[in-house]
């Protein structure tokens, strides 16, 4: 990707940045809105606790506190990761595509692309810090406020070595998590990307298609991660780093397919 | 120079809109491109600029082929489009952002322009009507100080008053190294301006020559005793217009839109044209 | 400026051009529009104000001076007013003379409107 001109680069990204702006500055809100939407979902202990007061005593909700290990699935906010990148696409790509001023505008496919990784990025980095910063704070709040309430509770039930569980209010999302997400966030955004550009007719079922293999795999993943709570990516190391290996190389030419596609698009 | 080689353009199959157009366009004029609407004005312009790519022929202009979209090549062109859209953003951002990336850009001097058009350079581009924004594309456009500067119906959508600002600023563009290409139907808006004819009819460039060599080989005649014998003529109430040969050598004004008429009724016109004279 | 649709555009920037010597809003030895500053004024090509302007040169109606531009002659206003005459003695007065005759006008008449002017 030769010329790459830092002035003309910072055109494009003010571009990117003036067409996406209130997107990219609703992520943390809509991190931290979800999460705690998700902690508080109906039909939850918090959510019971808060409107009926279901634990009326510090013994009965720390005893709450210290079984409950369904809490909702707050990783399921991290879709929103596609969704994001899909929203800011969009108008991106209409803007390349479609108008005759995004054409002729003196700047190179590699300013383009790189625009539009940074943009990548910054969603899929976004919203994993937001989530990641919510989740530590909330269950550092929780921490703060109960754990000592439960640990008192664990012991006069005997149990003297109490360490919280993964599913509780107390724990944070496991680390696992992040590789996966962003290995397949990237994944998204490469596949997302490319099809929208390769393919000139029918590239929503086309989409549809590739999408359903991502969801497919996605899915078999998280079922991998929580079938049980104490699996570990350790024990098939080679085949995760093989994934990671296989996933950078398909990314790798899809980046490279999408960069070339980039100038051949007629603005009829 | 822009090098047009049998071009060939269609949009669906069997649908030809560009067929063997050559032509060869020189820096330092200001070219008419006429046709009926539909004809493929803006399809001509598009492959110019690199927006579609012929489906046969080349284009080469100073080295370039416009369908790669070198920016360098982009840098030196600016496509003013009939429907003149822009994005929504603040005009002031919109020139900061997008004149960083023409080298002669005159923020100045589009500035000027803006202020000759009557337009509040503080305004957003969202709140402006469809003249206006037309208005500040030909600014901007001019303010590029590109060679090449390619315009389909900038007069369409303007004010009285504004088509006569934009006569007068685009007579004060031209110099030895810029080409402008104006595709119109509105031929009175910028009729004095032009100073080499390109017509296309039915999908073919039947014309190519400049206005010199034109006035070199027809008379536009207002007795109405040469209305009999002559190639053309028209009635109207100021009288009676007639295409006759030029075997004079004597110059009349050229009315373009009246030399449309005729060669639109009878395309073997073109025949008739002196090849004395070269094409300026 | 209306343009009549009789004579070329260039001729007519011409007249245009004398039009403002004679009336002395272009001075002798002083420097006149340029190209494209005229061309503005009057909403035509450049090519064919430089037509004009070549024109008037021939006749020496004006000069160039390099790299500054353009200027009236000196004996620029003698020139127009010689070559007006000229035109309107051989030409004009040949179509009033064609127009007496066919309407049957003897010059005496024509001198008897010419005296109560």
């Amino acid at each position: 990707m030769k010329n790459i001109n830092i002035k003309r680069l910072k055109t494009t990204l003010t571009e990117y940045w003036l067409l996406n702006k209130s997107k990219l500055i609703s992520i943390p809100v809509v991190v931290v809105v979800l999460y705690v939407l998700a902690m508080f979902w109906y039909g939850t202990p918090l959510f019971n606790q808060l409107l009926f007061r279901t634990y009326p005593d510090s013994n009965a909700f720390a005893e709450m506190l210290a079984n409950y290990n369904g809490r909702q699935n707050k990783e399921l906010i991290l879709f929103t990761i596609p969704l994001y990148v899909i929203l800011c696409t969009i108008p991106y790509f209409k803007l390349l595509t479609k108008t005759v001023y995004g054409t002729m505008t003196p700047v190179s496919r590699g300013e383009r692309m790189s625009t539009l990784w940074a943009g990548n990025l910054v969603i899929i980095f976004g919203i994993l810090l937001s989530f990641f910063v919510i989740d530590l704070t909330f269950t550092t709040i929780m921490k703060s406020l109960y754990l000592d309430d439960v640990i008192a509770y664990r012991e006069s039930v005997g149990d003297l070595f109490y360490t919280f569980e993964n599913r509780t209010y107390f724990a944070t999302s496991e680390r696992e998590i992040y590789t996966v997400v962003s290995i397949l966030s990237l994944s998204f955004a490469c596949l997302y990307q490319l099809s929208t550009l390769f393919f000139r007719k029918y590239s929503i079922p086309l989409f549809a298609l590739m999408l359903l293999g991502f969801f497919y795999v996605a899915f078999k993943v998280f079922e991998a991660l929580y079938r049980d709570v104490n699996y570990r990516f350790d024990t098939s190391e080679i085949s995760f780093h093989a994934m990671v290996v296989l996933f950078s190389i398909v990314a790798i030419g899809v980046v490279v397919t999408t960069y070339f596609k980039l100038r051949e698009k007629e603005i009829y | 120079m822009i090098n047009l080689e049998n071009v060939c353009y269609h949009y669906r199959k069997g649908v030809p809109i560009l067929e063997n157009i050559t032509t060869q366009l020189q820096p330092g004029h200001i070219y008419g491109l006429l046709g009926l609407n539909g004809v493929g004005k803006t399809t001509l312009l598009k492959n110019i600029g690199g927006l579609l790519f012929p489906r046969k022929g080349t284009i080469n202009i100073d080295s370039f082929s416009p369908d790669q979209r070198d920016v360098d090549f982009l840098s030196d062109i600016y496509f003013v489009t009939d429907q003149a859209e822009l994005p929504d953003w603040k005009i002031r951002q919109f020139e900061e952002v997008y004149g960083a990336l023409y080298p002669k850009f005159d923020a100045q001097y589009f500035y000027s322009l803006l202020e000759t058009f009557q337009i509040d350079a503080r305004k957003n581009i969202k709140s402006l009507s469809f003249g206006q924004v037309k208005k500040v594309n030909i600014a901007f456009a001019l303010a590029t100080n590109a060679n090449i500067i390619l315009m389909d119906e900038p007069t369409n959508g303007l004010d009285i008053p504004s088509k006569t600002q934009f006569r007068k600023i685009i007579a004060r563009y031209v110099t030895e190294e810029r080409i402008l290409i104006i595709s119109t139907h509105q031929i009175r808006d910028i009729h004095y301006l032009i100073d080499h004819l390109l017509v296309l009819n039915h999908s073919k460039l039947i014309l190519d020559k400049s206005i010199h060599a034109l006035q070199d080989s027809f008379y536009i005649s207002n007795k109405p005793t040469d209305a009999e014998g002559a190639i053309y003529s028209e009635k109207s109430m100021h009288g009676t217009l007639s295409l006759i040969e030029n075997l004079r050598n004597e110059e009349s004004q050229f009315d373009i839109e009246f030399f449309f008429n005729a060669l639109s009724a009878d395309p073997s016109l073109v025949n008739r044209v002196k090849p004395s004279k070269a094409n300026l | 400026m209306q343009f009549n649709n009789e004579k070329a555009i260039y001729l007519q920037i011409g007249e245009y051009a004398m039009d403002r010597i004679l009336l002395e809003e272009w001075r002798a030895e002083e420097k006149i529009p340029s190209v494209r500053d005229l061309a503005s004024d009057l909403e035509v090509n450049p090519n064919t104000v430089m037509r004009a302007y070549d024109h008037l040169q021939q006749q020496e109606i004006i000069y160039n001076k390099r790299g500054i531009g353009f200027f009236a002659s000196n004996s620029a206003k003698e020139l127009i007013l010689k070559t007006r005459k000229d035109h309107f003695l051989n030409e004009e007065l040949t179509l009033v003379f064609r127009t007496m005759d066919l309407l049957d006008i003897s010059i005496e008449e024509v001198n008897t409107y010419y005296q109560n002017r």
